[in-house]
């Protein structure tokens, strides 16, 4: 079949835009999160990195704070990440945002809870994109069935996929958080650990 | 270069662009069942 030389030339520029499509895809999704996180990171500056009313009556904050959620939710204020937290025994919760492992334990027995979420997927959420901007000494929140528990990051450490320790049961109350990394690879996992603390919220 | 040899040419990167799109799309989407 003989396809004329001025055809063939659209054709060809159909193709190029379509590469340039597929490859502007793959190499610039991943760096949209940064956009929405100094955005993000504005509003939760605003009051103080914690979104919601605290029990402190000299807290001034809480009159510009929201209400203390109904539902589970996590919340670091250092990388002003405020999700919710979803239980279940499918792997595929971890599709929505925050899974809580189902065999570890919760905020209001102690031990160790444990918490995982994407790092960045294409298709999904990109819950944890920002986890390793989290240091040492960082607050954690979690809302727990109407009750807010505070950690402190003590530890952040890389370990290999295969280090499952991560998940096991701990004498003290604490949260471990995981995620995939690096970025845009499920090779290892970025851990970070936070002890309960008694602060009044 | 003739405007079939770019055509040919264009077609090879187009297969390895959107080899690229499914191995990057896959690779991200980790999943965790290794861990249950």
């Amino acid at each position: 079949m003989h396809i004329p030389n001025s055809a063939l030339k659209k054709i060809n520029f159909a193709i190029v835009l379509l590469i340039v499509l597929c490859n502007s895809y793959v190499l610039l999704l991943p760096l949209l999160p940064n956009i929405s996180y100094w955005q993000h990171k504005k509003a939760v500056a605003a009051v103080g990195g914690i979104p919601y009313k605290t029990n402190d009556p000299k807290d001034t904050l809480n009159t510009i704070r929201r209400e203390p959620p109904k539902d589970n939710r996590l919340v670091i204020p250092a990388i002003a990440l405020d999700e919710a937290v979803y239980q279940g025994t499918d792997p595929s919760t971890v599709h929505k945002g925050v899974w809580a492992r189902p065999l570890t334990s919760t905020p209001d027995k102690g031990s160790n809870t444990v918490l995982v979420g994407h790092r960045f997927t294409y298709n999904g959420p990109a819950t944890f994109y920002h986890l390793d901007k989290v240091i040492v000494g960082d607050r954690i929140l979690i809302y727990w069935n109407g009750t807010a528990y505070n950690y402190a990051v003590t530890t952040t450490k890389v370990v290999p996929a295969t280090q499952v320790e991560v998940e096991a049961p701990t004498s003290e109350d604490t949260l471990t958080i995981y995620t995939c990394t690096p970025i845009w690879s499920a090779k290892d996992r970025l851990v970070v650990i936070a002890k309960r603390q008694d602060l009044k919220l | 270069m003739s405007e079939k040899k770019r055509f040919y040419l264009l077609i090879g990167l187009l297969v390895l662009s959107i080899g690229l799109l499914l191995y990057a799309t896959r690779q991200a989407d980790a999943n965790f069942s290794d861990w249950l």
